[in-house]
């Protein structure tokens, strides 16, 4: 089944249960949350047109096994904002493409991703033209159980002088049964251009555990703590309250949830 | 009145021993000072009391209000109303000041402590250490200067109202000025709330403005001298020289400086 939408300025919600296809027009200032529920396979084509400006907060509620393909098209002076909140205890897959197609146009691509299970990721931010902006950052609390991968590439390529590409992909870990790989690309085929990107995989620093429990917290509320401030970055390119407010709510509420489970 | 009651206490990291028999009683309301020769047990005894992982307990009793602490998990030590200040306060990305003192509060709490009554607290006491409104919403000790870090640390004693609170070196790293506020503000908590403090300093100074009541001295991981406040003001003068004489003890130059990991000097 395939969905047509025209965003139009301001908020709005789009619910995706049996939908698989959904084809967007942004050409406004659009703030949009789309929850995903039970949805085997999710095609999302997006397109940012010059002067638009879409932040799209793609909340996974899905309880099955979930394949996202993503493509995004941004066009000259655009921004396209998006954040992916994968807190659900579903598998998935998520191949995640963003075209910087134009001058000028930005995309900043973030996720907060809660694992005990298979969380699978791959991101690419393609700066295709000069001037033009990507960034990419993850954030990951991963479980006993879990199994999380992120393939992040920042692509600037001949031509695209004077853009930038930047990454930041964190994965803390609290047991000794879980994996987690991060795979950082930078492909940058010119000079004129600025590039960074920093990794971290690694356990929860045992003198931080000492500290917050020294202050009597049990070893469940301080995960909670820890992975609701390690995943509510996520939120703070939102400048749509309400979003912003949503987000941070489900998240503290679903990081409860999993951490004492 | 509740007690701590520490009877032959015997500490050791990584298989070498740092207590060799620590006896000592502080009750709730009195102020005893520990004092001694840098690494030789002092911030041990501390971090032993409040149930710090790395310290292993190999002989000995720490009881308080008549329950068994080493028996204890840390959190479980915290919430029965013992408080460690930290000489070295981590800093924890991602968690707020503020977060963390509400989430520590609901902690010792039956139920959730108001937003209106937790925002009142944090208020008053961050006036009242004259700390800046801002750090509370900034990450836990996250860029504080280490006069910031040791006045949260306080804050933190101040929202928790422990029973009987330990203070290592919470001097350091405070100027004249703020050594007064921080002093002020800890005699304010021991006398409202009948708090017992143990305070490790260096510093006669710190003393002069908490006046207390007993002082001891380890040298070598055991408690080799103690007495009033007099002791602090004879040691402040004269140093350890005499008392390694008169008490016919060596202090442990093997440990001296050595820092640990985990923030804490033994």
């Amino acid at each position: 089944m395939t969905r047509d939408i025209d965003l139009k300025d301001g908020y709005q919600e789009i619910v995706v249960d049996d939908i698989n296809n959904l084809n967007i027009k942004g050409r406004f200032k659009s703030d949009v949350l789309i929850r995903v529920k039970d949805c085997k396979e999710l095609n999302i084509d997006l397109e940012v047109f010059d002067r638009g400006k879409v932040t799209l907060l793609i909340w996974n509620e899905s309880n099955i096994e979930t394949k996202f393909n993503e493509n995004y098209n941004v066009d000259s002076n655009s921004t396209l904002n998006i954040a992916y909140g994968d807190l659900n205890s579903s598998n998935f897959i998520r191949n995640t493409v963003v075209n910087l197609n134009g001058k000028y146009a930005s995309a900043l691509v973030k996720s907060a991703s809660l694992c005990k299970n298979k969380k699978h990721y791959s991101m690419s931010v393609n700066s295709n033209v000069p001037y033009t902006y990507g960034n990419i950052e993850n954030y990951s609390v991963v479980l006993d159980g879990g199994n999380y991968k992120m393939d992040a590439t920042g692509l600037i390529k001949k031509g695209a002088y004077k853009s930038e590409s930047h990454q930041t992909s964190r994965a803390l870990t609290f047991d000794e049964n879980q994996v987690s790989t991060i795979i950082p690309n930078l492909i940058i085929d010119e000079n004129d251009v600025m590039a960074s990107h920093a990794t971290t995989v690694g356990r929860i620093d045992d003198n931080h555990l000492v500290y917050l429990q020294s202050r009597g917290l049990t070893l469940e509320e301080v995960m909670i703590l820890i992975s609701t401030g390690y995943l509510l970055p996520i939120a703070d390119f939102i400048d749509n309250e309400k979003l912003r407010m949503d987000l941070i709510q489900k998240i503290e509420s679903m990081v409860s949830k999993e951490c004492l489970m | 009145m509740k007690s701590l009651v520490i009877e032959d206490l015997h500490v050791e990291i990584d298989g070498r021993e740092i207590l060799k028999g620590i006896t000592l009683t502080v009750n709730q309301g009195e102020i005893h000072a520990i004092m001694g020769p840098n690494g030789n047990g002092k911030s041990t005894l501390l971090s032993a009391i409040m149930g710090h992982p790395r310290y292993k307990v190999t002989k000995g009793s720490i009881k308080f209000d008549n329950k068994d602490l080493l028996e204890m998990s840390i959190d479980e030590r915290s919430r029965q109303g013992i408080f460690l200040a930290m000489q070295y306060p981590q800093e924890i990305p991602g968690v707020t000041n503020s977060d963390f003192l509400r989430a520590a509060m609901n902690a010792r709490s039956k139920r959730p402590v108001s937003l209106f009554k937790f925002i009142k607290e944090l208020e008053t006491n961050i006036d009242i250490l004259e700390m800046k409104h801002d750090l509370a919403h900034r990450f836990l000790n996250e860029g504080f200067s280490g006069g910031e870090k040791k006045r949260n640390e306080i804050l933190q004693m101040k929202l928790l109202k422990p029973y009987i609170a330990m203070l290592d070196e919470t001097d350091s790293g405070l100027d004249v000025d703020a050594i007064k506020v921080v002093a002020k503000a800890i005699m304010d908590e021991h006398e409202k709330n009948n708090l017992g403090l143990m305070i490790v300093s260096h510093y006669e100074r710190f003393y002069e403005l908490i006046k207390p009541t007993f002082a001891h001295v380890i040298v070598d991981g055991k408690i080799v001298l103690s007495g009033d406040y007099s002791l602090v003001k004879k040691i402040d003068e004269e140093g350890y020289d005499w008392l390694y004489k008169e008490y016919n003890v060596q202090p442990n130059t093997q440990l001296e400086d050595e820092s640990i990991s985990l923030g804490i000097r033994v």
